[in-house]
């Protein structure tokens, strides 16, 4: 076996064992199905998960240990070219099919998004003045969280999940599984359009901010696995930002409403597409760099503005790696979204291991970002010197 | 042109719609709406001599949109200083406040306590009262409304959805009634 194919068996290990990981986090009130099979599988899976905290705790460290590894090597081999587009893509549909079926295993809000289309087509009121603990009697209540809220995004998530709730048929488990496929897609979408805008820049390596998105543990974990509308919003973004490349502005607007719609944040970018018509309308050339940078901060701006009005939540970097992606050949952005990604990752860790987020997990939380933003800047440094450019 | 002027409609379209459907974007930009939901909740209150925690959790966020931080294990003094400190409320040790709610014009503090009526913690000087029930007292003066209701756990079980009442937080809550100190502050 060659080594590329050993390293393709063993990244393909690791998102099953991520998949066969996120059914140990499985409710302890939810059944997935009646299947006496499938119940004693799950049951042996939520031990590890719930009673045997520490164990679960370790694995899931291994996994990103894994997969963080073999994102490197990626990368590396797509930096040097010595992986196909052909390759690249079979590896991201596998591991798009394999974990869109895993179970949310670090996040509940899944469950809300189902909730809050399931009361416009399940009790026909508003989720914006309706929340889930109105309806005491659904099944749904016992193995959700956040039910005293209202529904909290923008109209187009909701307008867009009213005709998958429904065809979902108000049957959970088709529902939870329409959901993931919504923002697997949405990946696959997101991961496709990268592609595209890099060949539109022309970049000098188009595969590098494939494998930086596409293969980035928090990504994978966060669009794949939680099912995070983020991913959505980013796809609708990304189409945006392509079509106002090529000077598509009617679709642009569309695609750039239907993202802010979704979940507000990507308004922020309006400066940035102003600025490219602005350019366009000029007929001045568009600096690419200048203007990614300038997408990447402000989205980073919308990170820190969210983090400081609740906290930092993993999913929110989903907003700046997108359109980092395309600066993936700068090897500090390249290093400090490697590091960050982790150290948020590592934000599951303690809950993991005790099984809730109270003091002191909050300060461990602060801490690891501290310390990722230390060692991001650190790395750059050395790696600078030891490797200046050529 | 005719391209962009259905954008520009569906656009507009569906602001209006989000303005009228979504509460809490009338209550950031109209303060009209913001006084017809306090006029409409007090009327309720001071008309029925009893507060209702569904009605209560939902005027709070409608009327003012806010933050909630939640900590089980008590949220920290300052912050509940900054709404309890008054000449209405008394210093009392026997409360757990897990749940601050911080916006523009509403703060609260949300508690646990064993205490089964609000008596213990008011001052016994206090006098002028828009509504004084055992659970149940509203003050109001020029700038501010005060606000202390106490509620069965059972009430809070159906409002609040930050505890997990089956498992974790089944001992934390049990024999626990629901104390709320609110301030509004008015338009």
């Amino acid at each position: 076996m060659s080594k590329l194919k050993l390293l393709f068996a063993g990244y393909f290990l690791t998102s099953l064992s991520l998949f066969l990981y996120s059914f140990t986090q499985v409710d302890l009130s939810l059944t997935l199905s009646r299947l006496s099979i499938w119940q004693e599988v799950q049951k042996s899976l939520q031990y590890v998960g719930y009673f045997q905290r520490p164990t679960s705790a370790t694995l899931f460290v291994l996994i990103l240990f894994f997969l963080f590894l073999f994102y490197i090597l990626f990368a590396r081999l797509a930096y040097l070219k010595k992986i196909t587009r052909k390759q690249t893509w079979a590896l991201i549909i596998v591991t798009t099919l394999v974990l869109m079926f895993s179970y949310n295993a670090f996040s509940y809000d899944i469950f809300n998004y189902i909730f809050d289309a399931k009361i416009v087509t399940h009790y026909n009121q508003n989720p914006y003045e309706h929340k889930a603990l109105d309806y005491p009697g659904d099944p749904m209540l016992s193995f959700m969280r956040w039910t005293h809220r209202t529904y909290p995004y923008g109209p187009t998530w909701i307008l867009l999940s009213i005709p998958f709730s429904f065809v979902g048929s108000q049957i959970f488990l088709l529902t939870f599984f329409i959901f993931k496929i919504i923002a697997a897609a949405s990946f696959l979408g997101s991961a496709y359009v990268i592609e595209k805008i890099a060949k539109k820049l022309s970049l000098e390596n188009t595969l590098l901010p494939l494998v930086f998105f596409a293969f980035n543990p928090l990504i994978l974990i966060e669009s794949l696995v939680s099912g995070h509308h983020d991913i959505v919003m980013m796809f609708f973004a990304l189409l945006a930002f392509y079509f106002v490349l090529s000077k598509r502005y009617l679709l642009t607007g569309i695609f750039l409403l239907l993202s802010i719609g979704i979940k507000f944040a990507t308004g922020l970018l309006l400066p940035v597409f102003a600025y490219i018509v602005y350019l366009h309308w000029k007929k001045e050339k568009i600096d690419t760099k200048k203007v990614l940078f300038f997408a990447g901060g402000l989205l980073t701006v919308a990170v820190v503005f969210a983090s400081i009005r609740t906290e930092l939540q993993p999913w929110y970097l989903v907003w700046v790696l997108s359109f980092l992606s395309l600066l993936s050949y700068k090897r500090w952005v390249f290093i400090f979204s490697t590091l960050f990604s982790l150290g948020v990752l590592l934000h599951y860790v303690p809950f993991l291991y005790s099984g809730n987020w109270d003091p002191p997990i909050p300060t461990i939380k602060l801490w690891i970002t501290i310390s990722v933003i230390i060692v991001s800047l650190l790395l750059s440094i050395i790696s600078y010197k030891l490797f200046p450019k050529k | 042109m005719k391209k962009y002027l259905f954008l520009l409609s569906s656009f507009f379209l569906l602001s209006i719609l989000f303005i009228f459907l979504e509460p809490k974007v009338s209550a950031r930009l109209f303060p009209f709406v913001r006084t017809s939901r306090l006029n409409s909740f007090l009327t309720d209150t001071v008309t029925s001599q009893k507060i209702n925690g569904r009605t209560y959790w939902e005027f709070r966020e409608f009327y003012s949109p806010g933050v909630f931080t939640y900590n089980k294990k008590g949220i920290e003094e300052t912050v509940v200083k900054s709404i309890t400190q008054n000449d209405v409320v008394v210093d009392k040790q026997d409360i757990l406040p897990f749940l601050f709610f911080n916006s523009p014009f509403l703060r609260s503090i949300d508690s646990l306590t064993s205490e089964t009526t609000i008596t213990p913690f008011l001052n016994p000087d206090i006098k002028d009262s828009l509504i004084r029930t055992p659970n149940l007292l509203i003050r109001r003066n020029n700038k501010e409304i005060f606000l202390l209701f106490l509620l069965p756990y059972t009430e809070m079980e159906i409002t609040n959805g930050f505890f997990d009442y089956r498992e974790k937080d089944k001992l934390l809550v049990k024999d626990k009634n629901w104390l709320n100190i609110t301030r509004i502050k008015l338009n």
